[in-house]
C-alpha cells in the first residue's frame, strides 16, 4: 500500500476530487468537503417555479411572469381550494423514488486510482490529465458518448495501455511498476472473448492456469462458477454451440475465475433475455458484496448504470465532466421530471394561451399533436398547478402520464445531442 | 445488370483487400526476379574431376598441371550456353571422400573420374588392349545430373578426340553414388513431398496464433501477464506435434505405396520434428503482421513459396556464397530452414546416412530455429503484445 507520505497526498487528492467534481479541469458545481470522503447530498429541489420565472431571461418576460405568478396563484387557489383535495395524498403514479441511498458512512479503500492520466493518440487527446479514485466495495458506473476516452480509461487501468502521463494505482500498487497488479483486475468485455472450440469448463480451466492457480482448485472454482450462473448443464458443450445469452454468461465467468477484486464490465446486459439479465445482475452484486469487491462498468445503456451503480462518472473528451451517485447526478444536473398530459383534442381555442403559461412552471414545454409534454422540478408540487391551467383554460385531458428525471437526461444535459463519431 | 453489380463489388473487395491483391498478383512475377536475380538464366552446371594418382595441387609440377584432370578442367569451363554464358563451372578435386559428399549435399551436380595415365594409355593402346573409360559418378535422384550427364558425354568424346587427334571414340560409364540408381521416380519425390509437409505447418501455426489475436482472447491472456514466450512456445510445441504426426503420416503412406528408405526411418522423423520447430518462427513472423485469420493465410503463401522454391526440396539450386564458416562455405539460401532438412533427407533416405551424418544439418536447423524463433517472438510481442 502507500506510505504516510503517499497516503497524505491520496488524502488530499480525494479531498480536492470530491470538492472539484472530480476533474480540475471539469467545470462543475464545488461543494465543502466531506467527512466522509464522499459529497454531502445537495437535500432538496430548487425553487423552480419562482426561480425559472426569474431566470426568464428578458424583462418583458419577467413582468408576464410576475403578473402570470398572481394569475397562477388564483388559478391554484380555485383549483386546489374549490376542487376540495387539498387534504388529499399525492397521487400514486408520482409517488416515485429510486430507492437508492448511499449509506457507506466508513472511509472505504481505494481499489483504482487515476492521477493525472492523460492519453494521446498523435493529436487527439483520448484521455485528459483524468483523476478518479473507485472505491472497493462500489458499484461504479462509466457514462460517455462515444471517444468519451472511455475505453481508453479501461485499457489502460487494465494495465492494457501505457498512459502518457500520470499515474494508475490498482489496489495500492502502481501499475507502471508493478504490472503484476493486473492480476486484481477481471475484464468482461462488451464483445464475446471466448474460445470457440472449447467447453465453458476447459476453457475456464486453461485461463486459471494462465493465472497459474492450481488445476484443481479451478477446476472445483469453475464447476461452482457454472452451476451458479446457470451453465452447470453446458459445461462439457462447445462453447460455439451454446446460445448467446450463455455466451455472454460464460465470457463474465472468464473475468472472474482468477479471483479478480475489480471487475470491469463492458455492456453486461447487452444481447441478455430479462431472465438473464436479472441473474447476470444479482450475480454481480452478490459477488461485489461478498468480499467487498469492486465493479467497474461502461455501459450506453443508462438504466442498467442506473439500477446497478452506487456511483457514476460521466466523460467526455478525455475528461471527466462528473461524479456522483446516481440520485446526486440526477440533482445536480436535473432538468426536471417529465409529465405528459395528453389532451382530448388538438384543436383547443386556448391551448397555445394555456402553454404560455404553462412555459412559465415548467422549464420545457412541448406540444406534438394531443400530446403535451414537460420538464419540470418537483413534479409533486407542481402537478395540481399545471392541472388547474388546463382546466382555467377549460381543456379537457384524457391522460396523464409522468416519468422521473432519469441518468439518461442528466447524461444528455452534460455531452450535449450532437452525434459522436466512433 | 446483377451480374455486373456482383462483378464490380467483388473487384471492389478486391481492391480494398491490399495484402490480398499483392500477394495474388505479387507473388510470381516477384519470385520470376528473384529468380533471374540469383540465376541470370545461365546458372552453369558445378561439375568436379577428379584424376586418379595425380598429386596433390600444391605440389603439382607444371608438367603435371597439364595432365588430363587439368586439361578436361579447362576444356568444361571453356564450354558454352548458345546464347552465350558458361555452361559447367569445373574443377579439380583431391579427393573422392570429398567429391561424393559434395555429390551427396547436391553442390555439385556430376563428378568426372579419370583413371591414372589415361592419355598416356590411349595414345599408347594397341587395337586389343583393353581401353582406360572414364566415370562420371552422380546422384542419380539429383535432376539435374540426368542433364549435365548428357553433356559430359559429349564433351569427354570431344575431349579424348582432341588429346589423342583421333576420332577414337572412349567408353564413358555412369556411375551412381551410394544407391541413388536404385530410387524409383516416386521416392524421389518423397523427400520434397516430406519438406512440403512441415512447411505448410506455417499456415495452421500462423493462424492459430492470428486467431488469438482476432477473436480478442489474446487480451485476455495478456492480462493473466501470459509472456509472449509462453503463448507462442505453447502452440509452437503442439504445432510441432503435428508437424511430426504429419511426417509420419506421410511416411507411412509412401511406405504403403512401395517406398524404401536407405537409412534409419527415425532419423528422417527427427529431422522432420526439428524442421517443424524451426518452421515456428516463420509462422510467428507472420502471426505479428496479420490482424485476421484470413490475412494470416495470405501472407503465409509467401514464405510456402520461398522455403519450397530456395530451399532446393523442389529442385536443387545453385548456391550464392556468402561465405566460409568453420571450413564451411555458407550460402544465401542456408538461412533457410529447409535447405538443411532437404540435404539431411537425402541423405538419409537416399543415400542411407545415419545419425552421424547429419548432425550438421540437424545443429543447422536448430540454430535457425532458436533464430527464427527468436525473432518471432521479439516481432510478436513487439507488435501485439507491447504495452505502448
Amino acid at each position: 500500500m502507500f506510505d504516510a507520505k503517499d497516503s497524505g497526498n491520496q488524502e488530499a487528492q480525494r479531498s480536492a476530487r470530491y470538492t472539484n467534481g472530480s476533474s480540475h479541469r471539469a467545470n462543475t458545481k464545488e461543494y465543502p468537503p466531506s467527512t466522509n470522503g464522499y459529497p454531502p447530498s445537495t437535500n432538496g429541489y430548487p425553487p423552480s417555479f419562482v426561480f425559472e420565472a426569474e431566470n426568464a431571461g428578458s424583462t418583458a418576460r419577467k413582468k408576464v411572469a410576475a403578473s402570470l405568478a398572481s394569475a397562477i396563484d388564483r388559478v391554484v387557489s380555485e383549483t386546489w381550494e374549490g376542487s376540495g383535495q387539498a387534504s388529499m395524498a399525492p397521487m400514486p403514479v408520482l409517488a416515485f423514488a429510486s430507492g437508492r441511498a448511499y449509506t457507506q458512512h466508513t472511509e472505504p479503500a481505494v481499489a483504482v486510482e487515476l492521477r493525472g492520466v492523460t492519453k494521446r493518440y498523435g493529436s487527439l487527446v483520448a484521455v485528459d490529465h483524468l483523476d478518479m479514485a473507485i472505491q472497493s466495495g462500489e458499484i461504479f458506473g462509466m457514462l460517455g458518448p462515444n471517444g468519451a476516452g472511455k475505453t481508453t480509461t479501461i485499457q489502460m487501468l487494465c494495465g492494457l495501455l501505457k498512459p502518457d502521463e500520470g499515474e494508475i494505482w490498482v489496489q495500492g500498487a502502481c501499475l507502471s511498476s508493478s504490472p503484476d497488479a493486473r492480476r486484481h483486475i477481471g475484464v468482461c468485455p462488451q464483445q464475446l472473448v471466448l474460445w470457440e472450440k472449447m467447453t465453458p469448463l476447459e476453457q475456464l480451466v486453461f485461463l486459471a492456469s494462465a493465472y497459474d492457480i492450481p488445476e484443481k482448485i479451478a477446476h472445483t472454482r469453475a464447476l461452482l462458477m457454472l452451476k451458479a450462473l446457470g451453465l452447470w448443464e453446458k459445461r462439457d458443450t462447445l462453447a460455439k454451440y451454446l446460445s448467446g445469452g450463455m455466451k455472454r454468461r460464460l465470457n463474465l465467468l472468464m473475468a472472474l475465475i482468477h479471483e479478480p477484486s475489480i471487475l470491469v464490465l463492458d455492456e453486461p446486459e447487452a444481447g441478455l433475455d430479462p431472465q438473464s439479465r436479472v441473474l447476470v445482475r444479482e450475480y454481480v452484486r452478490a459477488w461485489v458484496r461478498e468480499g467487498q469487491r469492486t465493479v467497474i462498468l461502461t455501459s450506453h445503456n443508462m438504466d442498467e448504470v442506473e439500477r446497478l451503480a452506487d456511483r457514476v462518472a460521466v466523460m467526455d473528451r478525455g475528461q471527466l465532466l462528473s461524479l456522483d451517485t446516481p440520485d446526486q447526478l440526477k440533482r445536480q444536473h436535473q432538468q426536471g421530471d417529465l409529465l405528459e398530459i395528453e389532451i382530448a383534442d388538438a384543436a383547443q381555442p386556448h391551448l397555445e394561451e394555456a402553454l404560455f403559461v404553462l412555459h412559465q412552471i415548467a422549464s420545457e414545454v412541448r406540444w406534438e399533436g394531443t400530446i403535451v409534454s414537460m420538464r419540470m422540478d418537483s413534479l409533486v408540487e407542481h402537478l395540481s398547478l399545471v392541472l388547474g391551467v388546463f382546466r382555467r383554460f377549460k381543456i379537457a385531458i384524457h391522460a396523464v402520464r409522468t416519468r422521473p428525471s432519469t441518468l439518461e437526461d442528466v447524461f444528455i444535459s452534460l455531452t450535449g445531442r450532437a452525434l459522436r463519431d466512433e | 445488370m446483377r451480374l455486373w453489380s456482383v462483378f464490380r463489388k467483388s473487384i471492389r473487395e478486391q481492391w480494398r483487400e491490399p495484402w490480398g491483391l499483392a500477394l495474388t498478383l505479387g507473388t510470381a512475377p516477384f519470385f520470376v526476379l528473384l529468380y533471374w536475380l540469383f540465376f541470370g538464366g545461365t546458372t552453369p552446371f558445378v561439375v568436379l574431376v577428379f584424376e586418379e594418382g595425380r598429386p596433390p595441387l600444391k605440389t603439382a609440377t607444371k608438367e603435371e598441371e597439364v595432365s588430363a584432370g587439368g586439361q578436361l578442367v579447362k576444356l568444361l569451363a571453356s564450354l558454352k550456353r548458345p546464347r552465350g554464358g558458361a555452361l559447367m563451372k569445373a574443377s579439380l578435386v583431391e579427393g573422392l571422400a570429398e567429391a561424393k559428399q559434395r555429390l551427396t549435399r547436391r553442390q555439385a551436380a556430376a563428378l568426372v573420374v579419370v583413371p591414372r595415365g589415361f592419355l598416356q594409355a590411349l595414345a599408347g593402346a594397341d587395337a586389343n588392349a583393353k581401353k582406360p573409360k572414364l566415370r562420371i559418378v552422380g546422384d542419380f535422384t539429383d535432376p539435374q545430373y540426368a542433364s549435365v550427364a548428357v553433356v559430359l558425354n559429349a564433351a569427354l568424346q570431344r575431349f579424348v578426340q582432341e588429346a589423342t587427334n583421333t576420332m577414337m571414340p572412349v567408353e564413358v560409364a555412369k556411375e551412381a553414388i551410394a544407391r541413388s540408381d536404385q530410387r524409383t521416380e516416386f521416392e524421389n519425390y518423397v523427400p520434397g513431398l516430406l519438406i512440403l509437409s512441415v512447411v505448410m505447418l506455417i499456415f495452421s501455426a500462423a493462424m492459430t496464433i492470428t486467431y488469438e489475436v482476432e477473436m480478442g482472447t489474446l487480451r485476455r491472456l495478456q492480462l493473466s501477464n501470459l509472456s509472449a514466450f509462453s503463448l507462442l512456445l505453447g502452440i509452437a510445441l503442439s504445432q510441432v506435434l503435428l508437424g511430426t504426426l504429419s511426417v509420419l503420416l506421410t511416411f507411412g503412406m509412401a511406405a504403403i505405396l512401395g517406398f524404401r528408405s536407405q537409412g534409419p526411418l527415425w532419423v528422417a522423423i527427427l529431422v522432420g520434428a526439428v524442421t517443424s520447430l524451426s518452421i515456428m518462427g516463420v509462422a510467428m513472423i507472420v502471426a505479428s503482421f496479420a490482424r485476421t485469420v484470413t490475412e494470416a493465410f495470405l501472407l503465409s503463401n509467401f514464405p510456402l513459396f520461398l522455403l519450397m522454391f530456395f530451399s532446393g526440396a523442389i529442385r536443387p539450386i545453385p548456391k550464392v556464397p556468402l561465405g566460409v564458416i568453420g571450413g564451411r562455405e555458407i550460402g544465401l539460401y542456408d538461412l533457410l530452414q529447409p535447405t538443411h532438412a532437404v540435404v539431411a533427407l537425402n541423405k538419409v533416405l537416399t543415400f542411407g546416412a545415419s545419425l552421424r551424418d547429419v548432425v550438421f544439418e540437424v545443429i543447422a536447423v536448430l540454430v535457425l530455429a532458436v533464430l527464427y524463433f527468436g525473432v518471432g517472438v521479439a516481432l510478436f510481442h513487439l507488435r501485439r503484445m507491447r504495452i505502448a
